[in-house]
Order: structure tokens, then sequence, then C-alpha cells
């Protein structure tokens, strides 16, 4: 224990040094502009928030975004379950190249990605012409914010339950299914409940992105004022023609979900450890 | 009801797990399928479950083929290795799963589920946890909470793997009587899968011998000792083989090409047979007459390591010395050094989950047993009739081995009390076994504060009154009965 002294010095010393440190760039980088969004958004009164918020443009593009990220974020949750269960519970052929595909979004920029639907739907793009003679329109249209959302936003649900899944193994499944339980019936009692806070988790990520999508959404909205401007772009609109109080007012209610989910976090993580703190088995030394 | 398997295969990739098995399994029998880890003993319990599906061969359960029915209509009772019990519900939502999944016509009233549901948790000693989760539960309940689920959808055939791996010894052997009660009582049909052959030939009315695939024999106990009918179940049930009086000749454990190697330090040619005994419990008889288990410990030796060859790298064992061996916990390998003390051993102290690397490294031992004083009490006693004892300890040990080792010496210091005796620890470093200076035995747990940190650990007890064990008996307590 002689030792002991300057060990137990330097382990006070070192963690307290690295932890202000974590603390100082979390408070610069994360902490400062959220608050800095508020603070610009009330700079000129209440007033003038409000009526940044009432503008028919802005009501335009809540409800565009609302719809956009509604759909998108049930979409994705639908394949990401899909998805994390077939990889998770099976073994199949081109299973490791569709793990690979769900983390494509990733490494991909969103305008590119963006642009790929142009291309694709685009007036001059493969099926521009086709869709075209039957009336669809999809590029400069919801339906192609919602599938550059729905592509950009793909990997969160999946990302958050295959490691969950995998971890729980198909045990459970097994047994529903042994003790006569349908394939519906063994989702909804069996699987959905072992999943349902991390699935929660995912799906509150996932729309905190899908609403704040700015790159792919660009590329393929056209930017028609009070049509296909999303938050995101009209935040930006809004600040290339120097309406600084009204581009903060909007983004402002973009930081909004981001402190919903964070704060849905938080409590998660409470209540998992209330779990994991569950009284130990009688008996155990 | 009865079940028979005829020419059942499965292959996975190149290998065959199972390569044609027939066998008929009696209404109301209780079967065990008994094997080395790999032998197919856990395919064929999921093939039959419906779990998986052969590559040819047929099931049939009460005369039905079960190959045209989905798994949830085989009506089937499982009971998984690790319980798979849900973990979100309760205990009763558990047991009451099976009935609230069947379609509403043929669902019984919420009243009578509850009703079943009771009575079930009464059937299973569970009466007052129905409102407990799984996390809440000892290893002991879990596994009959995951009895009485199987159990409440009055199921045709019940099948157990491994119903007992994940207990520790004395919630074992508690259970496997009582599961052996409930078996004849409700007169259900019963294949349960164990690679321990004790508790197969204990627990079963048949056992069937697996490996690689196919099946060896298939028989009543006595049957399988008289008369074993290929040299794979001689040399594999060899160990058990008091009756007879003989050990599995050194020729036939190295005509079998599949049969468990014995490691290299154990040299078949010096093997020697020895009986001693039917030796009187010592101390033993009235704890397990305090158990509840009655006075049936007849210790009988059934089997005899060689001497000891001392080796370059592994400190002779000096005549008299009581070797403790400490292995790593569940999950991590032991290493080769650890690999051959452990054929030198006398007590093996090992964590739950190791039980199939010591039966490995010692194909003639491989038995637990409850670690209460008196287990310890009868080993020593043991010793000190001249007799070096290889005895199995099973607790749920601590991974830190000083904290292990403490323990240790204050159990040894009071069952045994031999103040004489000195502890020497022995420890692992790039690659050779280094010894550290005498301990006196009664300061065992001082041991702690000398442990380098990461190093796995081994003490030596040696006996300076010097009784010198010329080898090592294998003893084993349960064949008796």
């Amino acid at each position: 224990m002689a030792d002991s002294g300057p060990i137990g010095a330097r382990r006070v010393v070192a963690p307290a040094a690295l932890t202000a440190a974590a603390l100082a760039v979390v408070a610069l980088f994360l902490i400062a502009p959220a608050v800095f969004v508020f603070v610009q958004a009330f700079a000129k009164g209440i007033g003038v928030f409000a009526d940044a918020l009432t503008q028919p443009e802005t009501s335009a593009a809540i409800r565009l975004t609302l719809a956009a990220a509604t759909i998108s974020v049930a979409a994705n949750t639908v394949f990401g379950i899909a998805a994390a269960w077939c990889i998770a519970k099976f073994g199949f052929r081109g299973k490791s190249a569709l793990v690979t595909l769900i983390d494509l979004p990733f490494s991909v920029s969103p305008v590119i990605a963006g642009l790929v639907f142009v291309l694709l739907f685009g007036a001059q793009g493969w099926f521009g012409p086709w869709l075209a003679a039957h009336g669809i329109k999809i590029t400069f249209a919801l339906p192609g914010i919602v599938l550059a959302t729905i592509f950009v936003t793909f990997p969160f649900v999946a990302r958050q339950l295959i490691p969950l899944m995998r971890e729980q193994g198909s045990a459970e499944e097994e047994a529903a299914l042994l003790l006569g339980a349908s394939g519906l019936q063994i989702f909804f009692r069996v699987t959905l409940p072992n999943i349902k806070w991390a699935l929660l988790y995912g799906v509150l990520l996932c729309n905190a992105r899908a609403m704040g999508e700015f790159g792919a959404v660009s590329v393929v909205s056209g930017r028609i004022r009070g049509e296909t401007l999303t938050l995101p772009l009209q935040v930006e609109i809004l600040y290339n023609e120097y309406n600084l109080a009204g581009a903060f007012a909007v983004a402002s209610l973009l930081v909004l979900p981001a402190l919903v989910t964070l704060a849905v976090k938080a409590l998660l993580d409470r209540r998992h450890r209330d779990e994991l703190a569950a009284p130990a088995p009688a008996g155990a030394p | 009801m009865t079940l028979v398997v005829s020419g059942l295969s499965r292959r996975y990739g190149s290998e065959a797990a199972l390569a044609g098995i027939d066998m008929a399994v009696a209404d109301g029998e209780f079967l065990a399928l008994l094997g080395p880890s790999g032998a197919g003993k856990t395919t064929l319990l999921r093939l039959i479950a419906g779990l998986d599906r052969p590559d040819s061969g047929a099931i049939l359960i009460n005369g039905v083929d079960a190959g045209a029915l989905a798994p949830r209509e085989r009506r089937i009772g499982f009971v998984f290795q690790n319980y798979a019990l849900f973990r979100h519900m309760t205990v009763a939502r558990n047991i009451a799963f099976g009935l609230s999944v069947l379609p509403r016509r043929q669902r019984p009233p919420r009243a009578r589920i509850a009703e079943r549901v009771a009575e079930l948790l009464g059937l299973m000693q569970l009466s007052g946890l129905g409102d407990r989760f799984p996390a809440q539960l000892s290893g002991g309940q879990r596994q009959r909470v995951a009895l009485a689920r199987a159990l409440a959808i009055d199921p045709q055939v019940l099948l157990l793997d491994e119903p007992f791996g994940a207990l520790d010894a004395k919630v074992r052997s508690e259970l496997r009587e009582w599961l052996r009660d409930l078996q004849r009582t409700l007169g259900l049909t019963t294949v349960f899968v164990t690679h321990d052959q004790h508790e197969a030939f204990q627990l079963a009315d048949r056992v069937a011998i697996l490996n690689a695939g196919h099946l060896e024999q298939i028989g009543s106990p006595a049957d399988l000792r008289k008369h074993p009918a290929t040299p794979f179940v001689r040399a594999f049930l060899g160990a058990a083989d008091e009756r007879s009086g003989r050990s599995p000749s050194p020729a036939a454990l190295e005509a079998i090409p599949d049969a468990p190697r014995p490691p290299a330090a154990f040299d078949p040619s010096v093997f020697v047979v020895a009986r001693r005994g039917p030796t009187a419990p010592p101390q033993g008889s009235g704890g397990d007459a305090a158990a509840g288990r009655g006075p049936s410990w007849t210790p009988s030796v059934v089997g005899v390591l060689p001497d000891v060859d001392p080796s370059a790298d592994l400190p002779a064992v000096a005549a008299g010395e009581l070797w403790l061996i400490a292995l790593p916990g569940a999950g991590s390998e032991p290493t080769s050094l650890e690999r051959d003390a452990l054929t030198r051993a006398n007590i093996i102290v090992y964590d739950r989950g190791l039980a199939d690397v010591v039966a490995e490294v010692m194909p003639l031992g491989g038995y637990a047993e409850p670690t209460d004083g008196d287990g310890l009490a009868r080993s020593l006693q043991f010793i000190r009739d001249g007799w070096s004892v290889v005895r199995l300890i099973e607790q749920p040990l601590s991974d830190d081995p000083s904290i292990r080792f403490g323990a240790l010496g204050r159990r040894l210091r009071e069952a045994g009390a031999f103040p004489d005796w000195r502890l020497r620890r022995l420890f692992e470093k790039d690659g050779r076994w280094l010894c550290s200076d005498d301990k006196r035995l009664g300061n065992a747990d001082q041991l702690s504060g000398h442990s380098p940190n990461g190093t796995r650990n081994t003490i030596v007890v040696s006996i300076s009154e010097g009784t010198a064990p010329a080898r090592y008996a294998v003893v084993s307590d349960g064949l008796a009965g």
C-alpha cells in the first residue's frame, strides 16, 4: 500500500482533467449553438418570433416537414424492424451485403443521394418520360422529398435494433412457437416487447434526422416557395434574405425535436437502469 | 403418447449432425439422450420439436407423422437449456402464454387460465411467485417456471435440453429427483438431453447413447452396463462401470478414433485398476440426512489415475501434497499448462460452465458434488485414509483468484483443521509455473494480499505429516442408488 499515494493522486487528477475537457467541448460545440438559436430567435421580441412562425410560407413548410417525416419514419420503422429481424435471427446468403447496404446512406453524401433520385425520376431521368406520361410527379413534389428522406434515414431504426436482437437470440421466439403462438402473436407478444425501448429510441433518432434533413431534400425539392420547402430549406432561404430573426425562429422549431429526443433518451436510460437493478436472485452468494 | 423416429438424418454443410437415427419411445417412458458434445443430441431434440427440418426420415408422434404438422401444432413441451423465459412477462403470464395464444374458440376463459396457472405454480412449488419477473428468480426457480410453461399446454411429449446444465450442483441433485417423481406422477413421455451419464442413469428408464450422429446403443442403464454393444459405449461408460469392477482397457481407448482422448499427460499404459471400500462415510451421513436426502451416500472408488510423472515445467508433487487448482471462470479456456496441471490435481475447483473441459481432461473423472462443508470433510477423510481424492467442487466462485483461495483456505481450516499443512501458491508466468514460499494453512486467507494481478493461481497444500498417496482415486457418491 506504500505506493498508493502518487498513483492515487494521478488517478484523481487525470480523470478530472479529461472530464473537464470533455465538458468544455460539449459546451462549446453542442450546448452553445442550441442556446444561441433560441437567443437569436427571441432577439427582436416575442412578437417578431410569433410573426415569423405564422407566415403562410412557414406554416406550409411545417406541414410539409411533418408529412414527409411521418411517412418516412413509418416506412423506416417497418423496414428497420424487418431488416433487423432478418439479420439478427436468420442466416442467409448475402447477409453481410445487406448489413453493408443498410449502412450505405451513412457513407453516401445526402446531396448525391438526392441527385440520384433526380436522375432516376426527374424530367430528364430514366423513368421521367414514363412518369410524365402517367401524370405522376415525384421530383419537386412530396413523393421525391419522402423518397430522399427515407433513403437518408434508413439506417437509424435498423442500427438500433440489430445488436439488441442479435444479443437476445431467438430462443424466446422458438419457445413461443412451440407453445402454439402464430407468427403475428410471436411478433407482438414476444419480439416487440423485448425491443420496444430500442425501437422507440431508433424511431426518435430517425424522426429527428428526417425533420432536419437538408442536402438530399434540397436537391429533389426544387425549392418552390410555399410548396416544396421543408423547414431546413425555409431556414436557409430566410437566412439568405437576411431575415435573421425569422430564420432563427424557424430553426428553433427544429431544435425542439432534438431536445425531445434527448429528454426521452435520458428517461429511457434511467428506466433501463431500474430494470437492470432488479433484485438479484435470492441465495446468490 | 408414443414417439417413433425412423431414419432421421440432418446435415449441416458437409457435416452429418445426425446419420440415420431409429428409435422408439414408449408411452410414459423417460428416455435420456446421452453422448459427448457434438454427438447430435440437441439436433435430434430440435428435429422432434420441429425447430429444424430433417433432410430425410420421419417422426411419428402417437402414430401421426409430425412432418406434416407445423411446430405449433405438435403440442410439444420444450424446456430450453437456458429456459428462454419471456423476460418481459411475469411468471404467471409466462406459464399462461400457451393457453392465451390459443384461437378464441379453443381458449379457456380467463378465470380458468388463472386457475390452471395457480395449479401449476403449486405443482412446481412456486406458489406466491406468480407476480415476479424471471430476472428476480433463482436458477432452480426459473427452470421450474420453464417446466410449468411447457406443461400448461398439456403436451403430448416433453423434451428437455440439458435441463440441469445451468444449475449449481446442489440445486441440480435436488431438482433431479423432484423431476423424476413428477414425470412418473404425470406419466408423460419425456426425452431429455444430457452429457452427464450419472444424471442419465439416475433418471431415465432407458438411455440412448449417441456419438457423432449415430445411435450407438439404446437400453436400460443395467443393460448398457452389462452388455455394451460397441467399443465406444464400453469406453464411454467405463468410468461408471463400478459393478463389473473392470475399467476400460487401454486398448479399448486406443481403438476408438472418436472416443474422448486422454490428454498427453495421461498415459493409458500406467492405468491401474484399484478398488477399495466400500468405505463408510466418515462424517457425511448426518449432514445428508439433515438435508433430506437420507444417508444414501456410499462412496466407492470407480477408477484410478496413474502416478504422477513430474515434468520439467510443473513442480513435482511431493508425497502427501494436496493440489488445489482453480480454473478460470466460465467462458475462458484453460491454458495447456492448466490442463496439464489438472491431470495432477487432488482437488479441482471450477466454475459453472467448465464441466465439459474438466470431463475432457479427466475422462474417467468428471463428477460434481455439492460443496457443503460435508463434501469437503468427506474428501479430507479420504485423504487421511491414505487416498488422494480427485474431486470436482462446483461452486459459484469469484473471478478473482485471491478471493477464491481466501475462501478455500477458510473452508479447509474449518473442515479439516490440519494445522500443519502448508500452502504454496503456484502461479503461471511467461508459460512457466512459479512457486511462492510456504505458508501455513492457517494463514490461507492472507494469500489474497500476495496474488499478483491478472495471474491464474494454483495452491499446493503440502501435508507435512506425510501421508503418501500413491495414486489418485476418483470418488463418486451417486451410483449406489
